[in-house]
Parts: C-alpha cells; sequence; structure tokens
C-alpha cells in the first residue's frame, strides 16, 4: 500500500491549496465557494479511498506514517514533520472532511451576497487544514501546529461579522480563554520531551534511524527503577493534568467553558463546523490519542470524569433557559462535551469516539437548521419571535426533528447508541455519581430540545415583522443528507454481537485498547423512557402554553423558578465570576503598570517636550528635567538591588 | 629605552571587521567628495555591498579560529556567525532607510557609514575576549546609535530620544567601567581567559572575592542596560519611538542581540566560576522582564512603542538561552536571535510602509482594513505578528519552543513557565493588529508606500521567518556548528 | 602629612562636587567643577601617579572646562529659570538612593580590601610611570588604543552631521513634533 503514503498528503493539501487560491488569486464569490467546496469535497473522497487502503490492510499494522521531512532535528530532539492515517485519525478525517465539504456547500447559500465572503471561504478552508494537521500530525508539535491553527481560525471567523460588537468581543474572549489552555499544552510538551527524550506518537522509521514514540515508551519509561517510587505517577499526573487543561481550553469544559456560547456571534456555518463538529472536539481527540498516558495517572482521570460530568450538568440547566436558538444549542454543544470528556475519564474512549462521531453529525444538522430557520426568518434569533415555523419551512422541520429526537436519544437515532454506550460503561464500572448526574443530563436534554422545537417550529408566529421562507436547496440538500446520517450514525456501533456489531470498537482497538461497551437492556429502556417522556413534556409544556410566551418577555417556567431560572440563564454566573475577579483585577494591575512605568505611554510625551524647550532655552540643567530622572531612579533601584544581593552572600 | 616589542597580530582573525571598518572610512570620503547631493542613495548601495563584502570576507575563515591583540580578540565559529547575522541586520535596515531617509527629509550620506560603524562595534563585540574590548565596542555601538537616534533632528522626538540615550547611556557606562576596575583590583586582569583562571584556582573561596563579585555585579548591570532588561529598560520604548523607525529597527535587533552575544561570553567563560550569584540575578532580571515587557505592550496604541515593549519581552526571552549556558542554552540564543531578527526587522519594515510622510504618530489604527488595500503586505505583517507570538509554524515558535526546552532541562522550569505564561499573554497584542488589519475597516486614508529597499527587506524577512519555521534543521546545524570552537 | 594631605584634597573635591551641583548659577557650577577636577589631580599626585596627575589638568581641568564655560557663555544661560517641577517627590527618593548607592559602593570596597591584597596586575610593578604606560598602550593595549581611534572618528562624524543639519533647517519651523 505504498501510495497510501503519499496519497495522505493530498487531503490536508487541497484545502491548503483553496486556501492560498482564495486569498491571493480569487476575488469573486461564486469562483470562492466553488473552489473551497471542491477542495474540501476532494479531500473526503481522498480520504475515503485512503480509508479504504487502510481498511484492506491487516488490523495490527494498520498505520500510514508519512514524514515529509525532518522538521527539527538537534541531538537528541528529533520531531519529523509527519502525517499518519490509523483507525482513529480516519475517521476524525471522515468527519471533518465529510461533514465539512457539506458545510462549505451549504454556505454558498448562507452566506450569498455578503460583501467579504472571499475571505470567510479562505479562513473556512484554512480551518478545515489546519483541523486535519491537528488529527493527523504523528507527533505532539504537529498536532499543537493544528490545535494553534484551528484556534486562529475559530477567532478569525467569530470575528468575522466583526461590525457587530458583539462578534469582535466574543472574538478575542474565544481566543483569551483558549490560551490559558495553549499555555498549558506547551508546558505538557515541554514535560513530555524531558521526561521521553521525545514527542512522537508511535515510534517512527526515518532514513533506517528509529526515532522513538512517547506513547510506546509509556511502561518502560514509567517501570524504571531509578528514583523515589513515586516519581513516575508524579511524571504522568503532572503531565496529563496539564493536557487537560489544554483539553479543558478547546473542548469548551468547565471552567473554560466560558467562549463557547458567546462564540454564537459566528456565522451559523462556522459554529456547526468549529463550534459543534470538530473543533471542539480537538480536546476529546487528543485525550483519546494520549489514552495511555491518561491511564497510568487515576488523579488525572477521576479529574476529567468530575470536570465532563459536572459540565454536563451545569452547561445542560443552562441550555434550558436560553432564549437564542443557537445558544440553546451551544450550550448543548459544552453539554455533550462533557459527556465524551466524562467518558475518556472512566477509560470509555471508545465510547467517547462514537459520541464525538454521531454528535458531529447531529449538531452540525441542528446548528445548519437553526442557520436555516435564521436564514429564512430573515435574522431572527430570539425563539420568542419565531413560533409556527413548521409549515413555513417544511424541510428544515423535518431534519431538524431528526436531530433533536437524535441528540435527545430517541431510538433508533446516532444518538441513543452512542449516549447509551457512556451510560452502560458508567454503570458497569460503577461510577455511581456520575452516572446519575449523566442520566439527569440527558434527561434535561430531552427536555430543553422538546422545548425549543415546540418554541420555533409549532403554535402560532409570534412576530409577523418578516415573511419566513424556507431556505434554497444548496442548504437544504446538506440538511437531508446529514439528517440522514444522524438516523443512522448509530449503526457505526452497534452494542449487539451481530454481524457489523461493535463495528466501531474493532476498527478503533488496534489505538483504544478498550473492551466494548456491555450493552445494560434495563439502562437502555429507562434512558428511553426518560428521553421520550422529557421530550414530551418539553413540547407539551412549551405548545401549551405556546400563548404565555411573549417577545421580550420572561419564560412560562419562570413563576415557578425565579431565581433559579435567573442562575441557568447565566450559567450560573461564571461569567459575571471572571469578570469580577480575573479581567477585573488584571486591568487595574495593567493600568497601574502603565502609570508607574510608562507614564510617557498615557500623556507624558507633551510634557517631556515641554519640558525639553525649558531645557534648550535655560541650559545645562536640562539634565535633570522630566523624565530622564525617573528613567535613572529606577535604574538606581535596579542597580541597589543587584549589588545588594552580591553583597548579602558576600562575607 | 629599548624598542618597543609589538605583539605578533594576525589581521586574517579580524578580516570581516576590518572590511567594515575600512568601508565605512572610505565611504565617508566618498560620500563627501565623489556622490553629488541628492543621490545618496548609491552611499547606501554601497554601505550594503560593503556590508556583503565583508559577509563574504568570513566564509573562508569558517575552519579557522585563533586569538591575537594579546588575547583580545578571537576569530571563532561563533563570533563568525554572529558577524554573519549583524551584517544581515545591518544590510537589511539601510535597505529600509533608503528610500525612509529622503521621505521624511533628513537624507544625509553619512547614515549609512555610521550604520556600518555600529556594525564594526557590534562584532567587537562578538569577537572581544577582554573586559576592555567589550567595554569599547559597547561604546563604538552606543556613540554611533546615539547620534543615528537623533538623525531626524529637528524632529523634537528625535532629540529628546537621542538626548535621553545618551545621558542614561552614560550612566550605565560608568557602570560598567567602575565594574571592570574591581574586577581588575580582584584579579589584576580584565582578560576573560585570566578571570576564568583566577576563579578556576582551587583555594579560592567565592565568598570572599567582594570586589570581584561587585565588578561582575556592575558588569551585569551595564550588559542589562544595554539589552534593556527590567528595571533597566525605561529608555526603550522613548527612544524607539524618537529614533527614525529604520535606526529603531536595527537598534531592536543589534544591540541586543551583540550585548548578548557579548554577555553569553562573558558569563559562561570568564565567571562561569561564580554562577551561583550571576544565576539568581538574571533569573530575576528574566522573569520581571518577561513580565513587565509583555504586560506593558498591552496598553499600548503606538505600534513602535507596542514593538519597543515587545522586544524587552524577547530580551527575557533570550536570556534564558543565556542563563543556562549549557550548548543547548547558546544554540537556541543564537537560533532565536536569528528568528527573532529577521522577524522583527520584516515587522518594522511594515510599519515604515505605512509610515507617512512627515508625521511622527505610529497609531495602531492605521493598520485597520489593511487587508482590503494592500492584502500581500498585511499577509506579510500577519506573519510577523504571528511569529513574535510564536505561533507555530513560524521561525518565532521554533525559538520559543527550543529556548522552552533548553531552560526546562537546564534546570530553569520555573522560568519557562514564566515564559510560557507571558507568550500566551503576549499573543494577545500581536493579535490586536492582525485583528485591525484583517477585522476593520479603514480608518483614514493611509497610502502603504512601498519601494525596492522595503520590498526586499519585508520579502527577505517573510520568506526567512516562514522558512525557519518549516525546515530549521539547517539552521539548527549552522547554529550547531558555531559552537564547536567555543568549548561548549 | 600624607593622611593629613588626603583629607583635606579629599575635603576640597567633595566640597567642590556638591558645590557644583546645588550652585544656581551655571558658570559657578563650572568653576566648582574646576575644583573639583584640582583636588582630584591632587588625590591622583598622592597616589603617586604623575602621568594622571598631568592628564586630569591638562585635558579636564585644561581642555574640557574651558569648553564648558564656552558653552554656557555662548548659551547666555547662566541663570537656570525656575520650571515648577512636576516630580518633586522624587527628590528625596533620589537623595535616598544616592545614598545607598553610595554606601553600596562603600561596603564592596571596604569589604574588598579587607581581604586578601589584590593581586595587581602589570601596572602595579611601575604605576603611572608614563613611558611604562605609553608603552604597555602600543603593546598590549594596542587594539583599544585604535578601537579608540575609531570611536574618536565616529564622533567627530556625528557632531559634524547632526550641526550641519541643524544650519541647514535651523530657518525653517520643524514640522509638529506629535
Amino acid at each position: 500500500m505504498a501510495y497510501l503514503n503519499w496519497l495522505i498528503w493530498l487531503i490536508p493539501l487541497l484545502p491548503l491549496l483553496g486556501f492560498l487560491l482564495n486569498v491571493f488569486v480569487v476575488r469573486r464569490e461564486r469562483p470562492a465557494g466553488l473552489l473551497a467546496s471542491g477542495m474540501v469535497l476532494g479531500a473526503f473522497v481522498v480520504a475515503v479511498v485512503a480509508v479504504i487502503g487502510l481498511a484492506g490492510l491487516p488490523a495490527e499494522s494498520r498505520r500510514i506514517m508519512s514524514t515529509g521531512w525532518q522538521w527539527i532535528s538537534t541531538g537528541a530532539f528529533q520531531v519529523p514533520f509527519g502525517i499518519m492515517l490509523d483507525p482513529l485519525t480516519a475517521v476524525m478525517v471522515l468527519l471533518v472532511t465529510g461533514v465539512g465539504a457539506l458545510i462549505h456547500i451549504y454556505s454558498i447559500g448562507y452566506m450569498h451576497g455578503d460583501p467579504r465572503v472571499v475571505r470567510y471561504f479562505a479562513y473556512l478552508n484554512l480551518f478545515i487544514t489546519m483541523m486535519l494537521f491537528l488529527v493527523m500530525g504523528n507527533n505532539l508539535l504537529i498536532l499543537f501546529l493544528g490545535w494553534e491553527g484551528v484556534g486562529l481560525c475559530s477567532f478569525l471567523l467569530i470575528g468575522y461579522w466583526f461590525e457587530r460588537r458583539s462578534a469582535a468581543e466574543a472574538a478575542v474572549k474565544a481566543f483569551v480563554v483558549n490560551r490559558i489552555g495553549d499555555a498549558a499544552f506547551i508546558l505538557a510538551m515541554l514535560a513530555i520531551f524531558a521526561s521521553f527524550g521525545t514527542l512522537n506518537f508511535y515510534d517512527v522509521e526515518i532514513g533506517g534511524v528509529i526515532q522513538p514514540g512517547f506513547l510506546e515508551r509509556i511502561p518502560e519509561i514509567l517501570g524504571r527503577t531509578v528514583g523515589p517510587s513515586w516519581q513516575p505517577i508524579a511524571v504522568a499526573t503532572g503531565i496529563s493534568f496539564l493536557l487537560l487543561i489544554g483539553a479543558t481550553g478547546k473542548s469548551a469544559q468547565f471552567p473554560l467553558f466560558v467562549w463557547l456560547p458567546d462564540a454564537m456571534a459566528g456565522p451559523t456555518p462556522v459554529s456547526a463546523l468549529i463550534h459543534a463538529a470538530t473543533m471542539v472536539t480537538a480536546g476529546v481527540y487528543m485525550m483519546a490519542r494520549t489514552e495511555s498516558l491518561f491511564q497510568e495517572s487515576l488523579a488525572t482521570q477521576s479529574w476529567v470524569l468530575w470536570i465532563g460530568a459536572l459540565t454536563a450538568l451545569i452547561a445542560g440547566t443552562a441550555a434550558v433557559a436560553q432564549w437564542d436558538i443557537k445558544r440553546v444549542l451551544a450550550y448543548s454543544t459544552v453539554s455533550q462535551l462533557g459527556f465524551m470528556v466524562a467518558a475518556c475519564g472512566m477509560g470509555a474512549y471508545v465510547a467517547a469516539i462514537f459520541h464525538l462521531l454521531t454528535h458531529g453529525l447531529f449538531k452540525a444538522l441542528l446548528f445548519l437548521g437553526s442557520g436555516s430557520v435564521i436564514h429564512g426568518t430573515h435574522d431572527t434569533q430570539d425563539m420568542r419571535r419565531m413560533g409556527g415555523l413548521r409549515t413555513a419551512m417544511p424541510t428544515t422541520f423535518w431534519t431538524y426533528l431528526v436531530g433533536a429526537a437524535a441528540l435527545a436519544g430517541i431510538v433508533p437515532l446516532a444518538g441513543f447508541w452512542s449516549k447509551d454506550e457512556i451510560l452502560a460503561h458508567a454503570l458497569s464500572h460503577g461510577n455511581w455519581p456520575q452516572l446519575i448526574i449523566l442520566f439527569l443530563t440527558s434527561l434535561l436534554t430531552a427536555f430543553y430540545m422538546g422545548r425549543q422545537v415546540a418554541l420555533v417550529f409549532y403554535g402560532e408566529q409570534r412576530d409577523h415583522s418578516y415573511h419566513a421562507h424556507e431556505s434554497g436547496r444548496v442548504m437544504t440538500v446538506p440538511l437531508l443528507i446529514l439528517a440522514v446520517g444522524a438516523a443512522l450514525g448509530g449503526l457505526m456501533n452497534l452494542p449487539f454481537s451481530i454481524p457489523g456489531g461493535h463495528w466501531l470498537s474493532d476498527w478503533l482497538n488496534p489505538v483504544l485498547h478498550e473492551e466494548p461497551g456491555e450493552f445494560n437492556l434495563a439502562l437502555a429502556l429507562l434512558a428511553t423512557a426518560g428521553a421520550v417522556g422529557m421530550g414530551y413534556l418539553g413540547w407539551w409544556v412549551y405548545t401549551r402554553n405556546a400563548a404565555r410566551v411573549k417577545v421580550g418577555g420572561k419564560d412560562p417556567a419562570y413563576r415557578y423558578t425565579g431565581d433559579i431560572w435567573d442562575g441557568m440563564e447565566e450559567a450560573w454566573y461564571l461569567d459575571a465570576a471572571y469578570n469580577r475577579f480575573v479581567v477585573a483585577p488584571f486591568r487595574a494591575l495593567g493600568g497601574f503598570l502603565a502609570r508607574v512605568f510608562d507614564p510617557q505611554g498615557i500623556d507624558g510625551l507633551v510634557m517631556g517636550i515641554g519640558r525639553f524647550f525649558t531645557w534648550v532655552g535655560g541650559g545645562v540643567r536640562g539634565l535633570q528635567s522630566g523624565y530622564v530622572r525617573t528613567y535613572a531612579l529606577v535604574f538606581t533601584v535596579g542597580v541597589l538591588l543587584v549589588l545588594g544581593f552580591v553583597l548579602i552572600f558576600t562575607r | 629605552m629599548e624598542p618597543l616589542q609589538i605583539p605578533p597580530v594576525n589581521l586574517i582573525l579580524l578580516a570581516p571587521l576590518l572590511t567594515v571598518v575600512g568601508w565605512a572610512s572610505a565611504l565617508l570620503l566618498v560620500d563627501v567628495f565623489l556622490i553629488p547631493e541628492g543621490k545618496k542613495k548609491l552611499t547606501g548601495y554601497l554601505a550594503i555591498a560593503g556590508l556583503l563584502v565583508a559577509g563574504l570576507v568570513g566564509l573562508p575563515l569558517w575552519n579557522v579560529s585563533g586569538s591575537t591583540f594579546s588575547g583580545m580578540l578571537v576569530l571563532d565559529r561563533y563570533s563568525l556567525s554572529l558577524t554573519w547575522i549583524f551584517v544581515i541586520v545591518g544590510a537589511l535596515s539601510i535597505a529600509m532607510a533608503l528610500d525612509y531617509l529622503p521621505r521624511h527629509g533628513i537624507e544625509q550620506g553619512e547614515f549609512y557609514p555610521l550604520i556600518m560603524f555600529a556594525v564594526a562595534g557590534m562584532i567587537l563585540l562578538a569577537q572581544g575576549t577582554d573586559l576592555i574590548v567589550l567595554f569599547l565596542g559597547i561604546e563604538a555601538l552606543s556613540i554611533t546609535l546615539y547620534i543615528l537616534t537623533g538623525f531626524a533632528y529637528p524632529r523634537l522626538t528625535s532629540e529628546e530620544a537621542a538626548m535621553k540615550y545618551l545621558v542614561l547611556g552614560a550612566f550605565a557606562a560608568g557602570f560598567f567601567v567602575y565594574g571592570i576596575a574591581l574586577v581588575y583590583g580582584a584579579t589584576g586582569t580584565t582578560s576573560l581567559a585570566g578571570i576564568a583562571e583566577f576563579l578556576g584556582r582551587q583555594t579560592l573561596v567565592a565568598e570572599d572575592q567582594t570586589l570581584l563579585l561587585a565588578g561582575a555585579g556592575m558588569v551585569l548591570i551595564a550588559f542589562s542596560f544595554k539589552t534593556a532588561l527590567v528595571p533597566f529598560h525605561m529608555w526603550t520604548p522613548d527612544v524607539y519611538e524618537g529614533s527614525p523607525t529604520p535606526v529603531a529597527a536595527f537598534m531592536s535587533v543589534g544591540t541586543k542581540g551583540a550585548a548578548l552575544a557579548a554577555l553569553l561570553r562573558v558569563l559562561a567563560f570568564a565567571f562561569e566560576g561564580v554562577q551561583a550569584y550571576w544565576l539568581p540575578v538574571l533569573a530575576a532580571l528574566a522573569a520581571i522582564t518577561m513580565v513587565v515587557g509583555n504586560l506593558g505592550a498591552l496598553g499600548q496604541t503606538n505600534v513602535k512603542r507596542m514593538l519597543a515593549y515587545s522586544s524587552i519581552g524577547h530580551a527575557g526571552y533570550i536570556l534564558l538561552g543565556i542563563m543556562v549556558a549549557s550548548e543547548r542554552g547558546a544554540e537556541a540564543f543564537l537560533f532565536y536571535l536569528l528568528a527573532y531578527a529577521l522577524t522583527n526587522l520584516g515587522a518594522f519594515g511594515v510599519v515604515i510602509a505605512l509610515e507617512q510622510q512627515g508625521e511622527s504618530v505610529w497609531s495602531i489604527e492605521d493598520f485597520a482594513g489593511l487587508y482590503q488595500r494592500r492584502p500581500m503586505l498585511a499577509v506579510a505583517m500577519a506573519l510577523f505578528m504571528f511569529s513574535l507570538a510564536g505561533v507555530p509554524p513560524t521561525a518565532g515558535f521554533m525559538a520559543k519552543f527550543f529556548i522552552f526546552t533548553a531552560a526546562y532541562e537546564g534546570g530553569l522550569g520555573w522560568l519557562a513557565l514564566v515564559g510560557v505564561i507571558t507568550s500566551a499573554i503576549a499573543a494577545y497584542f500581536y493579535l490586536r493588529v492582525v485583528v485591525k488589519m484583517f477585522m476593520q475597516e479603514p480608518a483614514r486614508e493611509v497610502q502603504p508606500e512601498l519601494n525596492r529597499g522595503l520590498n526586499a527587506d519585508i520579502i527577505i524577512a517573510g520568506v526567512a521567518t516562514l522558512l525557519i519555521g518549516l525546515v530549521p534543521t539547517p539552521f539548527i546545524f549552522l547554529a550547531q556548528q558555531s559552537l564547536v570552537a567555543l568549548g561548549g | 602629612m600624607d593622611v593629613l594631605l588626603f583629607f583635606v584634597t579629599a575635603a576640597v573635591a567633595l566640597v567642590g562636587a556638591i558645590a557644583m551641583l546645588v550652585s544656581r548659577n551655571a558658570v559657578h557650577s563650572a568653576l566648582f567643577l574646576l575644583l573639583n577636577f584640582g583636588a582630584m589631580a591632587v588625590l591622583y599626585l598622592l597616589l603617586q601617579s604623575p602621568f594622571l596627575f598631568t592628564i586630569q589638568l591638562t585635558v579636564y581641568a585644561g581642555a574640557i572646562m574651558v569648553l564648558f564655560l564656552f558653552v554656557v557663555m555662548l548659551l547666555g544661560a547662566e541663570q537656570v529659570e525656575d520650571t515648577p517641577d512636576r516630580i518633586a517627590w522624587q527628590r528625596p527618593l533620589g537623595i535616598l538612593l544616592g545614598v545607598g548607592l553610595l554606601g553600596v559602593a562603600a561596603a564592596a570596597s571596604l569589604r574588598g580590601a579587607a581581604g586578601q591584597p589584590a593581586p595587581g596586575g602589570e601596572a602595579a610593578a611601575s604605576f603611572g610611570n608614563p613611558a611604562e604606560l605609553g608603552a604597555l598602550l602600543f603593546t598590549r593595549y594596542l587594539l583599544p588604543f585604535e578601537i579608540t581611534g575609531v570611536i574618536l572618528l565616529v564622533a567627530v562624524v556625528g557632531v559634524v552631521v547632526l550641526n550641519q543639519r541643524g544650519r541647514q533647517q535651523a530657518p525653517a519651523k520643524p514640522p509638529a513634533g506629535d
């Protein structure tokens, strides 16, 4: 299968070509959209061919490594610029390019007429390139390249409509919060390199020399007898904890999830692609990839588990109380990511990836559906101004219903199978507290999706200032395709011992060493009953009380819950807490530093010049004028400190 | 009285230095007598040619090493690599200035030979192995820079900047001289090898060497001033803002690089024996430099001041490589210097392109909507900003990664931590420029002025920034080879 | 005798320096500086360094001092106008830091002297002998000597360049610097 070695390079390079052409050559909307979509579609086709080739190999040799060139080579420090294709990467690549292509096509319709649309497609192509590097990199440094790249594209795309103040602010917020995670990631890389001497995931052979991979060296490093006995555990815990912080930033986990709801200020296809289906799952992918490192540290694993479960619950409650159609989905995304992270914490990595894939399908569907609603209602996002849209937008309605049911976990749609696998895992491993939390969250999920469907599509249209219409074919066809995916995605990993059952588990087995989860009929029945019941309840409450939903008014449930509802609407005031305890003190510090150390930067220059004139006129004493003196003063303080230190430590 | 015995002098060892000085002196005359007013650009081209010739002269010396002038000057690969970096920095700075000077009405032929003299001072710092020579190197560089800073005279900011720089520079020079005197008093020598030998004696108790340590501290302070480490940094923003932009570009990379290169030699050779004393001092300086430099840049709306603070922060990062004083550290230092020099020169090039005639406002607002008007220029600037912020796959990322790993391995993990966190903060203000260019409408009509010299500068810097980021191996190899003769 | 002479001269030097700083008339300042220079020259002589004594007198007290006075008188800037001092609070701080600096420097040299005698270099043998000093300058310290020449050249060029410009453009009002 030698052709795979060069073929897989085409997967990231095609979108890169699209990006370069759109930046430097293309100037008009139509060719830009076609070019961008064509390139991603091409990458998808190549990916399919490559995965078929990969599947043709025997299971234990399903790992294609391809090195472009030696990126870094200095003594012991060897990092190739290399990509790989293995079962885990394969499913990620198919998701990214497949969903990505559909969203590109959808964008042609959605973004039609936007003045900067060429730039939009350029960013989108760059994003796909970076996301592909992220999942295909065969070492942490390439992964980090993609990690930073997708963050950058996410930033550019959130702030794409920069005329809207909220968009620009949301972009900066996303970037700053993500930097925290990125800094932890860099530290993790430094620590991994210092402990293992390599950043490669797996052994790579380059020019006849085998460069070791840290994932394969873990037993050997951790088994060494040098140093105190707790040291290996401490190393594994430290590194995996830093990686976890990185993941909480990118995958919007507690306490760093605050950027994701605001990120909805970007164009809706962007929300679908980046903030639901692909980029935000990077943290989960990274934890799955470095699974063997996480497995060494029980401490980190329990942190992962708790963070995931708590995020799921917090975001789930917040999603119930939102009015903005996209913010419901955003909190829902955070909540579902919490499911995946919790699954990682339990060691159920296959379940996490399974949920990642199905979620990628149905959440992209929901976002594109909401985009279609927003498009068809002339940029309306407040659900209080919608209602009764099922007649005006039938295709959107039916596909949205499929997506909502899949998310709620209704049999036999995709979400049911993947969520059930996570719950079953929690049950079989005896993680009772988390099981209860996640179960409650899944009930909430069904409830808020029922509420949303009722508010948007049922009842009467509450605001008649617009005329709702169905979107064009270029937008509805991707919806239909995704709806099929959301309906049938569960077939990937049916928990039964039938031909085709456990397909994903078997496929991922060479990478993620995990026994397939046991199917628990009682739990499945309970979950289904709960999902159907809560979904119906949500739908029923909000169709019955549709008349009481007023534009700009309170939720009918507000009467009964009061302050709790407010807390849910604000995601339990995490944002406010950040502003109060982090942002404000930091601003104050910055202002203080500016006043003390850089008076010139504010108003000093004018004064300095004034003093300077007196010097020119006044002659010799100018040296005492103004700020030079201040500078010399600070200088002297430094001198005293340095010399004082030296003197203290000598006799 | 017996005739003087002049020690043997091997001029080959200072061939590049002699070329620069000789060429510059000759150019002074040529400029005055042969080049007519209004054609002074020719002087600039000749100066670039001179620097390139000096670089070429260095090529055959790659395998030569030795010291001359009573051990006051050495030629080794370390100094040769630095010489090449400085020559490139000088040539690119001149290229930027070619059209800048006439555009701002401050063209004078002497500008170009002066830059060459400054480069000579920098080479001297790279080659010097005696505290006196290092002092003179710093002074040669500084005096040239005082003049160049005030070159936009009678623009008041320029004049004021020159004045401030001169006064504080003299202050720092005083510490250097006093420090040398104390070191001489303690050891009886000013040569780095002599000091190292003195410290290497078995019977020596470092704690008793108050004079030596105080002297070393003062030398350190003088170097800290030149490299603008906090709290000896306060002049930097004013001077960068006031001086002609090509000079600011030259200073931000050249002066710093040369001073740090000399500092590396001083610390790693002469004062290696008292590392326990200077390491904590430098570590503290590096930490607050990284913090204050990057925090200070956060609030700036003036691009030149922002870049000044950014250069302060970067000096903190470079210092990490010097402190480790291992082979890895020195390698990382050279690599960082190259990457940073090219990136920063490129960034300053874009600033010059946007600088309007007769104005001295370098507001970040002028970058607004640049992508719409000059996509190439905006993309190049974005590349430089990403490199300064340390985003892969640019040169800046590689450089930071090297420095941090070197620091981590060298037992300075906490400084690497400070570095990572501050560079996370730093990304914010670099990104602000990108935001302006890509995510805002133009605030006012700014006509970017591009010309041959500036184009060359930006293209070279841009290509190099990307190239070093994508294929750093040859450059790392060069850095490794440079340290062979250093005995590192 | 030597000790007495030292204390008297040192006191004169100190008084000269302080008086120069506080004097409000620039010409007076310059003259106090001259006093300080002279006292320093005597101190050099006490240290048995006739060469430095001569240099101090000719270069500092002679050439540089005359230049100072010329400049002051040419500019007609004998009197300093009182400008409001915006950062007056720094003055005590500055004095405090100055005293601190002095203390640190004194502590360093006192402690250093308390240890074993300084080894001394090539200058110790024939310290201050002009012939020996000259010989050293042209043999061992040849390179610094040459570099100094280049530095002086640069300085001269700088003076000419900056001055020339000032003359060319002085009549035209400079563009607003801000």
